[in-house]
């Protein structure tokens, strides 16, 4: 696995609610924790995030297999703050506020979330284009839930 | 000329005024809208707009907010967090909460809650709407930002609404001057926001639970796609959630648009193009 790869997935774990993360690419597994915790299985490689991150909202263990990283585009994820109700469109019938290959400057609206009727602006936290829109208008999300690609 | 003055207002706000920044205007497309444009070029938190008439008032997803200048109250405020927007879940209860702790404290009578964001007036034998509350934020890396609105009816207005719709004028013997009212108003949103800052909604709970129009009864809850949803209401949890007594077991009510109705009601009617976000508890 290069370095570059671990680099993103260590920063994936950083940036998410999650505290730990388990890849498995061929031969090669590497497990990403937030906190020193118990070693697991020998051929394992560890690669430990510093102390005193915030507290992980989700406690599970999350496995990923790089081999159906092809549906969806490289780029950066913007995940959702909140838990809540995905639109795409700032009123029903309107028009969506961003479609897949449309360019976003970082600051834009990409879409509301609603939690118990506050609306939430999610913005994009990175210029580009948009790449990839992993959920449904209407969708209920999690937090931490990836919500669009931008590269 | 507006109908607040906001010299006489800062003087009904007596030691709040500080905190607030109002501006009275004769008419705006929606006092949320103005205030975004007014915090997208630096307003400070704490700044108010309050319109006589709304071109373009708007409720919940696009939905018209209809007010006439003397018979409503239409005002939004600006107020920014530390923090993301992850920790801003029942904000629009909590300001529910202080509405109505603020309105109770005027003198006021019937004041109810309605889960998430509405006002309610109970009256001999249901309930009709006093007020809605509808919140836009935004989150950056310096925190987040809300822009709460808040259209009151002062009188019922004319015409056929989906839902009983009530004036303030009916919970009270003399409905107080206006600049009284709003100071009022702002003091519990004040009051909502600064117990939210530190303790989130929890803070407000029991407080709102204490104004909410169904505690303990018997409700549906319809959410278009979904089947109603029915049991006894328990109240809400500690981040704002509705608890429901089914007879599957209590359901957690997060997201989505629903449409809360006591059991037996004839008052049914689906909202277009809504949801329902259930969890199990």
């Amino acid at each position: 696995m290069d370095l570059r790869k671990l680099k993103k997935l260590i920063d994936l774990v950083q940036e998410s609610g999650i505290s730990e993360l388990e890849v498995t690419e061929g031969e090669e597994k590497v497990r990403i924790a937030k906190h020193y915790g118990a070693v697991s299985a020998a051929p394992v490689q560890h690669y430990m995030m510093p102390q005193g991150m915030p507290a992980a909202a989700a406690p599970a263990v999350s496995s990923v297999d790089l081999d159906d990283e092809d549906d969806t585009p490289e780029g950066h994820v913007v995940k959702s703050p909140m838990v809540g109700t995905f639109y795409r469109s700032p009123s029903p019938g309107a028009d969506p506020i961003v479609q897949v290959g449309q360019a976003v400057k970082q600051g834009d609206t990409l879409c509301i979330i609603e939690a118990m009727k506050l609306l939430n602006e999610i913005e994009a936290d990175v210029s580009g284009v948009v790449k990839a829109i992993l959920v449904e208008n209407g969708d209920a999300v999690e937090f931490g839930e990836p919500l669009f690609v931008i590269g | 000329m507006a109908l607040i003055e906001p010299v006489l207002l800062k003087s009904r706000l007596g030691v709040l005024a500080g905190r607030f920044d109002v501006d009275a205007l004769d008419e705006c497309d929606s006092t949320n809208s103005e205030l975004m444009r007014r915090a997208d070029r630096g307003a400070p938190s704490g700044t108010v707009v309050v319109a006589d008439r709304q071109s373009a008032g708007r409720g919940r997803r696009g939905r018209s907010w209809l007010s006439t200048a003397g018979d409503s109250l239409t005002f939004s405020v600006l107020w920014r967090f530390p923090g993301s927007a992850a920790q801003l879940g029942g904000l629009s209860l909590a300001i529910g909460a202080g509405l109505a702790e603020a309105l109770e404290q005027l003198g006021a009578a019937g004041i109810r809650v309605k889960w998430p964001n509405d006002l309610l007036l109970g009256t001999s034998d249901d309930f009709a709407k006093l007020a809605g509350i509808l919140i836009e934020s935004s989150s950056d890396r310096r925190g987040c930002q809300v822009i709460i609105g808040i259209g009151l009816n002062l009188a019922a207005p004319p015409g056929d609404f989906p839902q009983p719709v009530a004036g303030l004028d009916r919970a009270f013997a003399v409905l107080p001057e206006r600049h009284a009212l709003l100071a009022a108003l702002l003091g519990g949103v004040v009051q909502a926001l600064d117990t939210f800052a530190v303790d989130g909604f929890f803070g407000l709970k029991s407080k709102w639970q204490r104004y909410h129009a169904w505690q303990g009864l018997p409700v549906r809850v319809i959410g278009d796609g979904t089947e109603a949803l029915s049991g006894t209401c328990l109240g809400v949890d500690d981040d704002g959630a509705l608890l429901l007594a089914t007879a599957a077991g209590t359901e957690r009510i997060v997201a989505g648009d629903v449409s809360l109705r006591p059991a037996g009601s004839a008052l049914g009617v689906r909202p277009a193009g809504s949801t329902l976000g259930v969890s199990r508890a």
